[in-house]
């Protein structure tokens, strides 16, 4: 036996190796040349557009990567193995390779390259056909070289031999030229780049150059007031802005366009061209409204609109207000001190809280006001919200009798302008009544705070409820109730007084004051009332309502509640004779208003002629016209007669309508999205958003215009009526 | 030699049938066997499936048409209502109706005709509701545009609502209401709506200046649906005018281009003017509305009062109240007018209608001023406004002697109420000409169109004006969209000044109106020819019902329709009739065919010719 040695197979492994991996690279650039041509038609019918997910550069790299593999993997299933390549590059092998090949199982399809199954049954069945005797061998086909092949067969050896030596000799470069290859994968790229900067207009990275101007991204810089420390923000492509008043907004608009324009509720300018593809602007948010980009080509064309509605939130003012004592106070003397509880709050934050206050002593026109500010103990720890106290001691004060002190705590933020940003609170009194007296008269709370309806009436209702607390009140507590009612009685009282101008006396001293009252003069002079100028029935009333507070005041401030009573009653009858509405009252004219009683009577009767005007013309109800306009347009989208530029611009002019409108944003809103799903062609949805906007334009239109009136029957239903009601007006008596 | 013979004869008969056949003879016979019945869908969607139905059950004993024909024998009418096609034929008339009532639009009504400056009211009932309630939508150009939910009264399964639409411009607006929308039974009908520029035409006659004729006309001059002119009487010989009234309300041939007459100071009005404006009412029938002021002076006639003789009322009184009162009404939907003093006859006068009513929280004592016993202290409500028919037109008489003072936007709607009231008004007073026909029609449907022309139809009917000759002419077309116009013929219906044509829709599809023409007068009605045109159930299954017995016929549901054949012939007496007979159109000729020919094969076969 001769004993056999294994070949050298390492030449020939090699060889079909280097072969294999040459034929990989010529079918991944044969792939990538054909993907970069697809590509670069794919760029020249416009694809990816501006709009598209990726840029012409990248979504062809992409393509180029996919094609490449795919016709790679298409042609290693289909193409001939490296054996059969090598083969037929060496016409002088005469087999001898590929048999080499098949031998140490790297060679065609019959080494360990197999057919599709199907093919293989196909195989099978052809060949007990033709040949039945070799069915045999055939069966095997494809499954490995038979035993008589085996490499470590005799034979096999000088097959190997020879096919190592010629092995060594042959240039795998020769068997697969890359060059070809490579010259159409170049090629295929210089097509392909020369078609993206054509679509980019040289950029290649950017997006495609759209035929009509487009807006890619608009991005907002919102800055707050400096004074509100709040950060700026950005967003991107937001459908609607919600600013603190007074912000800033920076508008930076990508756009394929020679200029954008920024139209808003108030004007429209351009903005300005930072650089190629960017433009840039700002504006300020003072009050609702919208920021509308608009494209534009170096022709003048305009591309679709962009809108984004604005809501500007005002800077509240801050609100303070006294919590405790929270009424007013009538003290015995001024030798005390008062618990003052405040608080303050505010939606973005306080800048201080005091508390102020007014000392008034004298009466009549000999007022003295003294002003100052009580030290607050602030926590302003929760920053929107602050609360203060303070013991406040009247004693530095130096608070005689009859004197008051009206406080109120002063709030104030940052809010700049020219208005004032500090808010008062309810102001309170503290009173320091002298025993037996009348305080200061004539003096009267702003009537412009509304801390409670004081009136006759609800004098006489708290004097009612003091009455029935009589027996079981402590005599103190009563006492200073009765006074406070009193101080509302003087209230009442000088409201009155003043609505008069103050009331003159018979006699008046040259140095009497018009609103210095001697009150127990005035009930004696009673009887008087009706005598002189005061003649008319509705002065008279008034007059007398005066008078009856006064003694109800003074009974009051006595603790005589059983007396104030029937005095206050008196008072509110005599009002209500004042202001019925068949009594007028006179006040003396001033000198400017006196009638010149000379021109009396001295017209002549000839002078007069009919009167004559034009019909009036009803104005225009501009919203209810605007909104009508709108449905009209919205009915066009509806039956398909329109683009998503008609319904963008329509969007818009629903805010210019009501840029406040919660509801007419909602349209807007509405139109917007349906503007976006026309260009996408998406109808249904379209459809469907055009009806929210159709059903609310028509909701805002019930509640401006009236209701048709209806079908009211034929004129012989008429007639009949007539006749009917005739008959029955003749029947009855 | 018989057999070949046999099969000569056999292969002869064969060949003449073959003959025979492409000869196709026809002979004319009477033939009293299979009736000839008419079968009509009421509502082409909904009843198609029950139709074809209906139509097999047929087919083998009736010979059937689908479609209404005039000269059938019986019309079969699958579905709940009555199609105006099927209402041609003078034959016995059959129903197929659903085991179930079904959900119908009962009725669907709104304004024939309305401006840009108004919202246009659907009227609605829904018949048939099964459960609670039932949703229904208003679709405008084939948009929603309106939308609710409404509950059904529990014993009549009857659902009553309003629905709005928002004109958008100018033409004849389509308007579809569907019940049910996006259900299997949701039903539709559909509207016709035409959107003008015309405004009412409405004169403020004030006898006397007066506050309150003064701001309900400053709140109509407001609304541009009116054009507002005015006369306001200051002394004896001077006026007030704004724009170009009439020198005064006797004037007829002006005060007939007014809508409404608004009268002011009405204590001050002449025998004369309270005769121009009965007259008005009568001959022209147009509104007048009455604020009064004041009352008639207390114990005056009937005949010397104006106030009294318009209104027919003798006696009034006021009530008085400490705080301003509401007045209001139902149909003023929330919207109210106030007053201290309302006036109100003390007896309702006849045909009197009540508008709006006002009430108090606090008995009062009310005044009466004509001298009779005041009723005690009440609170019951009282007719602030209320109207009543004088002639054709219409008077409507408001109480509210101090609503004026109320009229701040804080305590009243007092603009919006008063301009109601007075388009109210206006809308009644009938035009010089007036149009009418079916708001939607399907292609070729018969409709009836009628025409009235006011003044000839008034004058014919008013007694005192005495018989007068009255002459007059009138034409009608029907106009499409592209402004073709055809021709209709009208002819004299029953009363005076009405005129009636007959109308078959055109059968193609779009937007018309019909127009008419008296003199310079003229007046349009629009209409929709469409074949997806729905019209309201009207009476519904009761109308189908009555039709069908009053013609003999009978009412079956869909689950007998197996009786429905013997039921027409049992219904039917129906002449025979000539007709074509082709006797070679048979198919059973084949079977002689084949078998001679099959017959003379076997035979040739056995001969051993074949």
């Amino acid at each position: 036996m001769v004993p056999t040695m294994s070949p050298d197979t390492s030449a020939l492994r090699r060889l079909f190796a280097v072969t294999a991996r040459r034929l990989r690279w010529a079918d991944l650039a044969l792939g990538a040349g054909i993907g970069l041509l697809i590509s670069a038609g794919l760029n020249a019918i416009g694809w990816p557009g501006r709009s598209g997910p990726l840029p012409p550069f990248y979504a062809g790299l992409l393509g180029t990567v996919e094609t490449a593999v795919f016709v790679a993997a298409i042609l290693t299933r289909w193409r001939l193995a490296p054996a059969v390549a090598v083969e037929r590059a060496t016409p002088e092998s005469r087999n001898l390779l590929f048999t080499a090949g098949e031998l140490i199982g790297v060679g065609g399809r019959a080494a360990g390259h197999k057919p599709f199954p199907l093919l293989r049954a196909l195989y099978r069945v052809i060949a007990r056909i033709v040949a039945p005797s070799s069915s045999a061998a055939l069966a095997t086909a494809g499954t490995g070289p038979s035993a008589a092949l085996r490499a470590e067969a005799p034979s096999a050896q000088l097959v190997l031999d020879a096919a190592a030596t010629l092995a060594s000799r042959v240039d795998p470069r020769q068997i697969v030229p890359l060059a070809w290859h490579l010259a159409f994968m170049a090629s295929s790229a210089a097509i392909w780049l020369a078609s993206v900067a054509y679509v980019t207009e040289g950029t290649l990275v950017s997006r495609a150059v759209s035929a009509t101007p487009m807006i890619d991204e608009i991005a907002f810089t919102v800055t707050p007031p400096a004074y509100t420390l709040r950060a700026a923000q950005q967003v991107k492509n937001p459908s609607r802005l919600s600013v603190l008043e007074g912000s800033r907004i920076g508008i930076n608009v990508s756009a394929n366009a020679a200029a954008v324009q920024l139209v808003t509720l108030d004007s429209s300018r351009a903005l300005a061209n930072a650089r190629k593809g960017w433009f840039t602007g700002t504006m300020t948010a003072m009050v609702d409204g919208f920021i509308a980009v608009e494209p534009r080509s170096s022709a003048g064309q305009a591309g679709e609109r962009r809108l984004v509605g604005v809501t500007v939130i005002p800077d509240s003012a801050p609100r303070t207000r006294i919590v405790a004592p929270g009424r007013d106070m009538i003290v015995p003397d001024g030798k005390r001190a008062i618990d003052i509880a405040a608080e303050a709050t505010d939606d973005i934050g306080l800048t201080s809280l005091r508390l102020r206050y007014t000392v008034v002593s004298g009466s009549g026109e000999r007022f003295e006001f003294k002003e100052g500010t009580v030290p607050l103990t602030v926590d302003s720890s929760r920053g929107t919200k602050w609360t203060a106290r303070v013991k406040w001691d009247l004693n530095a004060l130096g608070l005689e009798s009859g004197d008051m002190v009206v406080y109120r705590t002063v709030a104030g933020d940052a809010r700049p302008g020219p208005m004032p940003t500090a808010v008062e609170s309810d102001a309170y009194i503290i009173e320091v009544a002298a025993p037996g007296g009348v305080a200061a008269a004539g003096f009267a709370v702003d009537p412009e705070q509304e801390r409670y309806a004081v009136s006759q009436q609800m004098v006489i209702l708290k004097t009612e409820r003091l009455l029935k607390k009589k027996a079981t009140a402590e005599k103190e507590a009563y006492a200073n109730e009765a006074a406070e009612i009193g101080g509302e009685q003087r209230r009442v009282r000088a409201e009155f007084l003043f609505m008069l101008g103050g009331e003159m006396g018979a006699d008046p001293a040259a140095d009497t004051s018009m609103t210095n009252i001697n009150e127990t003069q005035e009930v004696e002079q009673e009887a008087d009332l009706a005598a002189g100028r005061e003649a008319m029935g509705g002065r008279i009333a008034v007059l007398s309502a005066i008078r009856s507070m006064s003694r109800a005041g003074r009974s009051l401030n006595d603790t005589d509640v059983e007396t104030a009573l029937p005095h206050e009653r008196a008072a509110l009858k005599q009002l209500e004779l004042a202001f019925s509405r068949t009594r007028i009252i006179l006040r003396a004219l001033s000198e400017r208003e006196r009638l010149d009683s000379a021109r009396r009577l001295t017209g002549e009767f000839s002078d007069a002629v009919n009167a004559r005007r034009a019909a009036a013309t009803p104005s225009t109800d501009m919203r209810a016209a605007e909104l009508r306009a709108v449905l009209s347009g919205i009915m066009g989208l509806a039956i398909g007669g329109g683009t998503s530029s008609t319904a963008a611009a329509l969007a818009e002019r629903v805010l210019r309508v009501g840029p406040a409108d919660k509801e007419l944003q909602a349209v807007s809103s509405a139109l917007s999205g349906a503007a976006a799903s026309i260009a996408a062609s998406r109808t249904e949805q379209a459809r469907t958003q055009l009806q929210q906007a159709a059903a609310a334009v028509t909701t805002q239109l019930r509640r401006v215009l009236p209701a048709s009136p209806g079908n009211y029957g034929s004129l012989d239903a008429a007639r009949a009526r007539g006749a009917t009601v005739e008959s029955l007006r003749r029947l009855k008596p | 030699m018989m057999r070949p013979a046999v099969g000569r004869t056999m292969r002869g008969m064969a060949i003449a049938i073959a003959i025979l056949a492409a000869i196709d003879p026809v002979f004319t016979i009477a033939r009293g066997g299979r009736p000839l019945v008419a079968v009509v869908a009421a509502d082409v969607p909904r009843d198609s499936a029950a139709t074809a139905r209906a139509i097999a059950s047929l087919r083998s004993e009736a010979t059937v048409v689908a479609g209404a024909f005039g000269g059938a024998d019986a019309t079969v009418i699958v579905g709940e209502s009555l199609p105006l096609s099927a209402m041609e034929s003078a034959a016995p008339v059959f129903a197929v109706v659903p085991e179930a009532a079904r959900l119908v639009i009962a009725t669907a009504t709104a304004p024939r005709a309305t401006t840009l400056d108004a919202v246009i009211p659907v009227n609605v009932s829904v018949a048939n509701v099964s459960g609670v309630s039932v949703e229904v939508a208003l679709l405008s150009g084939g948009i929603e545009v309106d939308r609710t939910t409404v509950a059904a009264s529990a014993d009549t399964h009857r659902a009553t609502l309003e629905l709005h639409a928002a004109a958008s411009d100018t033409g004849v607006q389509t308007l579809r209401v569907v019940a049910a929308p996006g259900t299997p039974n949701a039903v539709a009908a559909d509207i016709a709506v035409n959107v003008g520029a015309r405004r009412w035409n409405v004169l403020f006659y004030d006898a006397r200046p007066s506050w309150s004729s003064r701001f309900v006309r400053m709140a109509v001059e407001r609304d541009p649906r009116f054009a507002v002119a005015g006369r306001t009487v200051t002394s004896r010989a001077y006026v007030s005018d704004a724009g170009s009234p009439p020198s005064s309300v006797e004037d007829d041939a002006r005060l007939r281009d007014y809508d409404a007459v608004v009268v002011g100071g009405s204590g001050s009005l002449s025998d004369k003017a309270v005769q121009g404006l009965e007259r008005y009412m009568r001959l022209r029938g147009g509104s007048v509305v009455l604020l009064m002021d004041d009352l008639p002076a207390a114990g005056a006639s009937p005949i010397g009062s104006p106030i009294v003789r318009l209104t027919g009322a003798a006696g009034w009184s006021v009530r008085e109240a400490a705080e301003p009162t509401q007045i209001t009404a139902v149909e003023w939907h929330g919207r109210k007018l106030r007053a201290t003093q309302v006036a109100s006859p003390d007896r309702s006068p006849a045909g009197m209608t009540v508008i709006a009513q006002s009430r108090l929280e606090k008995p009062v004592e009310p005044k009466s001023v004509a001298g009779k016993s005041a009723p005690a202290r009440d609170t019951m409500p009282r007719a602030a406004l209320w109207a009543t028919s004088i002639g054709a037109g219409r008077l409507v008489v408001s109480g509210a002697l101090d609503a004026w003072r109320y009229r701040d936007s804080t305590w009243s709607n007092f603009d919006r109420v008063w301009q109601d009231v007075v388009a109210d008004a206006a809308a009644r007073a009938p035009e010089p000409v007036t149009v009418s026909v079916p708001p939607a029609l399907h292609p070729n449907d018969p409709a009836t169109v009628r025409v009235s022309l006011r003044d000839v139809g008034l004058r014919a009917g008013d007694v005192s004006s005495g018989l007068v000759a009255t002459r007059g002419s009138v034409s009608a077309a029907i106009v499409s969209a592209a402004g073709s116009r055809t021709p209709l013929r009208l002819w004299p219906a029953g009363s005076i000044g009405d005129f009636e044509a007959a109308l078959h829709a055109p059968a193609e599809s779009g937007a018309y109106h019909i127009e008419a023409t008296s003199g310079a007068d003229r007046a349009s009605a629009s209409f929709v020819v469409s074949r997806s045109a729905v019209l309201p159930a009207g009476a519904g299954r009761a109308a189908l019902t009555a039709w069908t017995e009053g013609t003999g016929g009978k009412v079956i549901t869909a689950t007998q329709l197996g009786g429905l054949a013997d039921a027409i012939r049992g219904a039917i007496r129906f002449a025979p009739r000539a007709e074509p007979w082709h006797p070679m159109r048979s198919p059973w000729w084949i079977l002689p065919f084949a078998l001679l020919l099959s017959a003379e094969w076997y035979l040739r076969r056995r001969r051993g010719l074949a």
